[in-house]
């Protein structure tokens, strides 16, 4: 008879959280896109704290929306030195409203406790990777308005190689848009080329896939580098393509800075560097992956 | 807030905390939302005397004028300090290489590190533990195999006390290549950002270090 209530009770037991797993899933995605718009729809201003491997430093940020143009300003309030009203990039994957398809693949989305931020309240969302190629990355999210308050991305040795935190943090409500005024314009910084058949990559990281191609001016005036963009929906690699003959990074390298890794190689003739917040060893991947095709 | 969070406060805004000191705050922010509160008001009260005394607080300057005109200023090794030295490179012709097949090896002129054998040695041999370092198990096996197969992986840069290296190593290397890696840099910042609020803070963080 025990032995029956014991299998009843982990019967039970495996269907609710068979049931409330994808549910939790749903709620820390939906959490996810509602972050993603609402750090580029509200206007907020605060500071924060940002550290990388074992620095730590203190920032001011102050993000406004005006007729519907972002104006974002980071101030390094130790050195007083930073950015201001710089417009919005003309091209982010952050700004994508949706979590891509291919990303649920090599990250299982959560939900996990509650935190208290900022004098806010928040509830954490971690993307936990299903494989090497890729860091954790935690988040605290505001329920009500969608802001982040807290960040960091965590390597496989539980260490933070990156983490950004909210010490304080003032919402306002986004003026409506004016109809009558000018839209800012659009200036396309850099060249968008159609998918490059030149190069292509043989084998890639689960997930990742190429989702942007761009022609950038060379270093001082030199031939233009290509600029192709992976991403897996999370974080995103750039592999940047010199001609032969541009003045190249002579010899290959490797270099880290926190979450950032940069590693340089050759292929046919051609330099190639990958940038990117992943490990070294899915830039090395991807690298040797990368053929030019005649 | 009690004496000990005062001091690590007080040391950090000073610029006196060391890497422990620094994480023990972090710690301690995370749990104490006062003390990030007092953090953030000692941080402005300083930010305005700095302004107050005529220093800049960076209005109008663009972000990647800041990232350019930041790392221009990192000592660079000239051409005067380079000394080729053979080394091997792997280069695959592109017929062979689209075959995946029949890679080449030849002898580069190698653009050496004016900073005498024994640093330069040392700085590889940080630069593999950097590698080895990270969690990947093939870097770990990349880097290990590097002295003995011709292999196109080759460690360089890394910081002697620190194993989280940091961009400005890149003054380590030659100037050329550490202009071409600046502006990829940038590059990557500005066109590739997954992550929200983050790239900004990233790019100042680059750009102040």
């Amino acid at each position: 008879m025990p032995m029956i209530k014991h299998s009843v009770s982990v019967a039970v037991l495996a269907a609710v959280l068979g049931w409330s797993a994808p549910s939790m899933a749903n709620e820390a995605g939906d959490l996810l896109a509602k972050m993603r718009s609402a750090v580029h729809t509200l206007n907020y201003s605060g500071t924060l704290v940002y550290s990388q491997g074992n620095d730590l430093s203190n920032y001011q940020i102050s993000h406004t929306v005006e007729n519907g143009a972002e104006k974002e300003s980071v101030v390094h309030l130790a050195q007083g030195s930073g950015m201001e009203g710089d417009t919005a990039e003309s091209f982010s994957l952050a700004k994508l409203q949706q979590v891509q398809p291919q990303m649920e693949e090599v990250y299982a989305l959560d939900l996990g406790g509650k935190d208290f931020v900022a004098n806010r309240n928040c509830q954490i969302v971690v993307a936990r990777p299903r494989d090497k190629m890729r860091y954790l990355q935690r988040y605290c999210i505001e329920p009500e308005s969608g802001m982040l308050l807290k960040y960091s991305l965590v390597d496989r040795s539980h260490r933070s190689v990156e983490q950004l935190m909210f010490t304080a943090l003032e919402l306002a409500a986004v003026a409506p848009a004016d109809p009558a005024a000018t839209p800012a314009p659009v200036v396309p910084a850099v060249a968008a080329m159609p998918p490059s058949t030149d190069w292509v990559f043989s084998t890639l990281p689960a997930g990742f896939q190429q989702v942007q191609d761009l022609q950038q001016a060379g270093v001082n005036g030199q031939a233009p580098v290509r600029q192709i963009i992976l991403s897996d929906g999370m974080t995103s690699v750039s592999v940047f393509i010199a001609p032969p003959g541009a003045p190249g990074i002579l010899e290959s390298i490797g270099l880290s800075a926190g979450a950032m890794k940069i590693y340089a190689t050759e292929v046919a003739q051609h330099q190639v560097t990958l940038v990117g917040e992943v490990p070294v060893a899915t830039l090395q991947s991807i690298g040797a992956g990368l053929q030019y095709v005649h | 807030m009690n004496t000990i969070k005062e001091e690590l406060l007080s040391a950090f805004l000073d610029d006196e905390s060391g890497d422990f000191e620094r994480r023990r705050l972090l710690d301690e922010l995370k749990k104490d939302d006062e003390l990030g509160q007092t953090l953030s008001r000692y941080a402005f009260m300083g930010e305005a005397m700095r302004a107050g005394k005529g220093q800049s607080m960076g209005t109008g300057v663009s972000l990647l004028s800041r990232i350019q005109a930041e790392l221009e200023d990192e000592p660079a090794y000239t051409a005067d300090n380079v000394v080729p030295m053979p080394t091997r490179v792997t280069a695959a012709a592109p017929a062979a290489n689209a075959a995946n097949a029949g890679a080449v090896t030849k002898l580069h002129s190698y653009r050496w590190l004016g900073m005498g054998m024994a640093a330069t040695v040392a700085a590889v041999a940080v630069g593999a533990m950097l590698f080895v370092s990270q969690p990947e198990a093939p870097t770990a096996q990349l880097a290990a195999a590097l002295p003995a197969t011709p292999s196109k992986t080759a460690t360089v840069v890394a910081d002697a006390g620190n194993t989280d290296a940091r961009i400005q190593q890149v003054g380590r290397i030659d100037p050329q290549t550490r202009d071409i890696l600046k502006q990829y840099v940038s590059q990557h910042v500005k066109y590739a950002s997954t992550t929200v609020i983050a790239p900004s803070i990233r790019a100042v963080s680059y750009a102040n270090d």
